[in-house]
């Protein structure tokens, strides 16, 4: 045994070499890290990578085609240069998108821990609320909350939570009710482990598989809804650039040849959902067996 | 093989009488009378389904959803103070769960925890029962060593899945070993195992009885309760059919069910053949 590389022998734990073995082979898991890490560094370096002020109009260089001088992507109706709107709204929408689908993914998670363990009659209160908000349009209730909380990030952030934890709460609740009884947790309790650690550490972890393949669609439903919201006015104000905003901007000029105004923040709304949903579904097929896609 | 036979009045780790198990109100165990002394290995036998499991996770608080119980339990501890097991509120309980009763469970490689590796199962049952964290890493691996694995610095970092059945089997024993608890529970250990694994890690647990521990082993073997055990206790009906000396029982059983099983596992010859073994030992 000794000198030969066992493939039992102590590994690193640095995130870098937990994360190779993973990507290593699945193509589509590596394009989708590439492609949300360059998105996320164009937003974070927007300052830097945008040539021009993404409020500044000019009305001497309105509605430029992309590959103008100065314009690589051209400009709109009120002379706004497209790259740098694409750059800063990015910032908007990922920071928005992410952190809606964080809190809603969280909240999903503890309502339904809470509905698996916690006394009978929460479970009841927890699994009709996510019922009857299944039951609503969920665009209606979005609006509702927008409309009285006034439109703000933090408003768009909020309203994708409170209408996209039920998927999650629900899944996460029967995942934890059947992993209960299963040996590895009879096994914790009969050493003595406390109800909370039992909960952290052997039924959280062991439910997040199924948690994060709907976490991944939450990311694509929060994207989609802040521009949804904003494209209604109801979202971002208008005056910040986001993807969603530069949707509204451009309905107009969808049919009169300036079809790139439309494509440009739809085709970045799509390529970070496909992304997500690549790196949800790599991370997912552990290379060799259970226990190794975490 | 085994250790002298263990004086009679040897106290009682664990008394338990009267113990009822119904399940979705159907009666499983019906008034379950059991001794189990310090310095003693008793097999609890009887067929599949009946009520052997139930009544160890009964005894221990871990009863599946639905099940209720009734009765007696008197679990006397090191240090002398006892309680009954049925009556204690969950916090005393689970004091008593790791450095009271350990507990090993048949099903060894799904009772680890997928996500975590060998030395953290080891690591944090210590941390549960305020083990400070120095001398966490070298209990775990004394623990793992004692379960008879050669190189345990080699599987500290393992996930379960990284191991074979024999490890598995050997980690979990680790775990449920690693408070060194008076009352050890093995619940079918050694059934996944081919012979020769399942000898070294009977003749492993059979040892800890050596140091006054008290080991309860649930097994459907006769074999296995003729040369490990010092007491046999052969569950049917939800009863104790009939205990005794394992030799006495095993060799003349008096109670028609025990003679069933005895003649049911008679063809294979292996029973007979290690029963004899044992009693010709015995008289040496």
């Amino acid at each position: 045994m000794s000198g030969t590389a066992s493939p039992l022998a102590p590994r690193a734990a640095t995130p870098a070499a937990l994360l190779a073995p993973r990507v290593r082979g699945r193509g589509g898991l590596a394009a989708g890290l590439a492609v949300l890490t360059a998105m996320a560094l164009a937003a974070a370096l927007a300052p830097l990578l945008a040539g021009h002020d993404p409020l500044a109009t000019d009305t001497s260089a309105t509605g430029l085609p992309p590959g103008s001088p100065g314009h690589p992507l051209g400009t709109d109706q009120l002379g706004r240069d497209l790259l740098s709107r694409m750059l800063y709204g990015a910032r908007y929408s990922l920071l928005v998108g992410a952190s809606a689908a964080v809190l809603t993914v969280a909240a999903g998670t503890a309502l339904g821990a809470a509905a698996a363990l916690a006394p009978r009659w929460i479970d009841a209160v927890v699994t009709r609320v996510a019922d009857a908000l299944l039951a609503l349009p969920m665009i209606l209730v979005a609006l509702t909350l927008a409309a009285v909380a006034g439109p703000s990030p933090t408003t768009v952030v909020l309203a994708i939570a409170a209408t996209g934890w039920m998927p999650v709460a629900l899944i996460a609740r029967a995942e934890i009710r059947a992993l209960r009884e299963r040996p590895f947790v009879r096994a914790a309790r009969s050493l003595g482990h406390s109800r909370t650690r039992i909960l952290l550490r052997h039924l959280v972890p062991n439910a997040l598989p199924p948690i994060a393949a709907v976490a991944a669609f939450e990311v694509g439903h929060a994207i989609l809804t802040e521009s949804t919201l904003s494209f209604l006015g109801l979202g971002i104000p208008p005056n910040i650039p986001s993807w969603g905003n530069m949707l509204t901007d451009a309905r107009a000029l969808l049919l009169t040849g300036q079809w790139y105004t439309v494509a440009l923040p739809a085709g970045a709304v799509v390529a970070t959902i496909i992304a997500v949903n690549a790196v949800s579904t790599g991370l997912e097929r552990p290379g060799a067996g259970e226990g190794r896609t975490w | 093989m085994t250790a002298g036979a263990p004086a009679p009045d040897a106290a009682p780790v664990l008394d338990v009488s009267g113990l009822r198990v119904e399940v979705g109100g159907r009666s499983v165990v019906d008034g379950l009378d059991l001794v189990l002394r310090a310095g003693e290995a008793t097999a609890l036998v009887g067929r599949s389904g009946s009520g052997k499991s139930l009544t160890a996770r009964a005894l221990t608080g871990l009863l599946p959803e639905g099940a209720e119980r009734s009765g007696t339990a008197r679990f006397t501890s090191a240090d002398g103070t006892g309680a009954d097991l049925l009556a204690l509120p969950s916090g005393r309980m689970r004091a008593v769960r790791g450095p009271g009763i350990g507990y090993a469970f048949q099903e060894a490689q799904a009772s680890l925890n997928p996500t975590v590796t060998v030395g953290a199962h080891l690591k944090e049952t210590l941390k549960a029962h305020g083990v400070e964290r120095a001398a966490r890493r070298e209990r775990g691996l004394a623990a793992l060593r004692a379960a008879g694995l050669e190189a345990p610095e080699r599987l500290w970092h393992a996930h379960p899945f990284e191991l074979s059945g024999g490890q598995a089997q050997r980690v979990a024993l680790a775990l449920a070993c690693v408070l060194e608890p008076r009352l050890l529970i093995a619940d079918e250990v050694t059934s996944a195992l081919d012979p020769l694994t399942q000898a070294g890690v009977l003749d492993m647990l059979r040892a800890r009885t050596g140091a006054g521990g008290s080991l309860l082993l649930i097994t459907h073997d006769l074999a296995v309760a003729a040369r490990w055990a010092d007491r046999v206790a052969v569950l049917d009906g939800g009863r104790i059919a009939e205990s005794g000396p394992a030799g006495e029982v095993l060799r003349s059983p008096r109670h028609p069910f025990t003679q069933e099983l005895v003649r049911a596992a008679a063809p294979t010859g292996a029973a007979a053949a290690v029963a004899a073994s044992r009693t010709a030992g015995g008289v040496l």
